[in-house]
């Protein structure tokens, strides 16, 4: 009598210490778990669940799943996923976030578990999941491969077109003929651009990275350079160019540190007024802001524009990916694309790159390259 | 003579379909905005109003549609839509601005007369 006794104590504490450990599982994980019999009703629930949906589970033991939920919509697109019975019912629903325009998404997702020798479902386990990022990086490659569309397809309607014009039409000048002619050649070369910045974009995500081609160049030529082709499209726009008095040298790959201010500078010119003046200033600092221990020098190059400017909120986010401050059908033209490559380069020259903006006041893009 | 208003912000797309349509018995007028376009089609009554969807920098097609559309003195005026090739969403939001049917970018300038001449038969 006493062994027995003795066993089934023993057989309790195991199945408590079982149960407390699949408690202390359940407790950490961090997704929101429901388990609900076949008539729905509510068997488990982890912490995550309960701060998730606002409920305790200790008020909703066996009560229907209708209880745990407030919200409508989620409640009925629960119920709707439950009845079907299935694995891998999946819907998303949305939870208020940290303010109403940043809602959180959640994604709810259900298992059916079956009893091993009847093979019936005995009970259904719902995780919640979230989503937000996922959703959010989702919307902006979608609008991202909208926009690239967009703009290979501007260059390509002026190429088929004339093209075809040229070849079909008798009733053409010569002037004509030569200032079609070079349409096309214009933006066969844009063309040709917006590959290579969808490309190079491919490639930083892949993270097969490019080579860099590094040689000694003199800052201020790699920076003169650049500016013509800019002043000669906006003529109305003032473009200054502040220098030091003596050439300094810096190994870099001179054409991506050019494509680097490009890509900088028509930013700047995109969001600020024809007649507006661009600042771009090189000069020597001390290389505190770089990972370097040694007391070493950098060079700085600083584009200041007084255009209109960004919110901190979109400063923050100017390097990612994809990331268009503007996606509306009014916003100006663009990939999105060009200060993740300018970020990019300058990482890649263990330089460092920033930007300090007012809106309405204008915007510094700065970066430093170690000399 | 029927009069054709073409509506895109690029002026070497304008050019294009001025080009294209010069083939024909045509007066064409040219805007590079919405605003422009609304303002034209009051004045000059178009039969026929070419507008691309996208335009940055202010009003897009799909307003300037709606606003045309929705004017008894311009309803009247038939609108082709610019889209993009394959975007569907384009069309969808085209057709619901009220725009009476849509022509894909890239396009043959010589589809796009068989299409004017069809439209305005």
């Amino acid at each position: 009598m006493k062994e027995r006794t003795k066993e089934l104590n023993r057989a309790l504490y195991d199945t408590q210490e079982a149960r407390d450990r699949i408690d202390g599982i359940l407790k950490s994980v961090g997704d929101g778990l429901i388990v609900t019999d076949i008539y729905n009703r509510v068997i488990l629930m982890n912490r995550a669940a309960e701060n998730l949906l606002d409920v305790r589970f200790s008020e909703l033991i066996e009560q229907p799943i209708d209880f745990a939920i407030q919200d409508d919509t989620l409640r009925d697109q629960l119920k709707a996923t439950l009845d079907k019975k299935e694995t891998d019912g999946q819907f998303d629903f949305k939870l208020p976030g940290e303010d109403t325009k940043h809602p959180r998404i959640m994604c709810a997702r259900t298992s059916v578990i079956k009893d091993r020798t009847s093979e019936q479902t005995t009970s259904i386990i719902t995780i919640i999941h979230d989503v937000t990022h996922e959703r959010e990086v989702e919307l902006m490659k979608t609008e991202f491969l909208s926009t690239a569309a967009h703009e290979l397809r501007t260059p390509l309607t002026s190429i088929q077109g004339f093209s075809e014009i040229l070849i079909t039409r008798k009733d053409l000048s010569k002037e004509e003929r030569r200032k079609f002619l070079s349409y096309i050649n214009k933006q066969a070369s844009s063309l040709a651009m917006i590959v290579n910045d969808l490309l190079d974009v491919s490639r930083i995500e892949s993270e097969l990275g490019f080579a860099l081609n590094k040689q000694k160049c003199i800052a201020g030529d790699v920076i003169k350079d650049v500016i013509p082709y800019f002043q000669e499209s906006s003529p109305k726009l003032k473009i200054e160019v502040v220098l030091p008095d003596k050439p300094v040298e810096l190994f870099v790959d001179k054409e991506k540190m050019q494509q680097v201010l490009k890509n900088i500078l028509s930013n700047a010119i995109k969001y600020s007024p024809e007649d507006s003046v661009i600042r771009v200033v090189g000069e020597i600092v001390p290389n505190l802001e770089l990972v370097d221990n040694e007391r070493s020098s950098a060079f700085r190059i600083s584009i200041e524009d007084r255009g209109i400017g960004m919110t901190p909120g979109q400063v923050e986010q100017i390097f990612n990916k994809f990331y268009r401050v503007d996606v509306s059908d009014s916003a100006p033209e663009g990939t999105g694309l060009g200060m993740t490559i300018v970020r990019y380069i300058v990482e890649m020259h263990d330089g460092k790159v920033w930007v300090e903006s007012e809106p309405g006041k204008g915007t510094t893009v700065k970066f430093v390259i170690p000399i | 003579m029927k009069k054709i208003l073409i509506v895109d912000d690029q002026t070497e797309i304008r050019e294009l379909v001025e080009v294209t349509l010069r083939s024909g018995d045509y007066q064409v007028f040219m805007a590079k905005s919405g605003e422009k376009a609304i303002e034209i089609a009051r004045a000059e009554k178009p039969e026929l109003i070419i507008m691309d969807i996208m335009m940055p920098g202010g009003m897009n097609g799909l307003e300037a549609t709606r606003i045309i559309k929705n004017d008894p003195e311009t309803k009247d005026c038939t609108i082709i839509m610019l889209t993009a090739k394959g975007q569907q969403a384009d069309r969808e939001a085209g057709f619901e601005a009220g725009a009476d049917d849509y022509f894909a970018k890239p396009f043959s300038p010589l589809e796009l007369i068989r299409k004017v001449e069809e439209v305005l038969g």
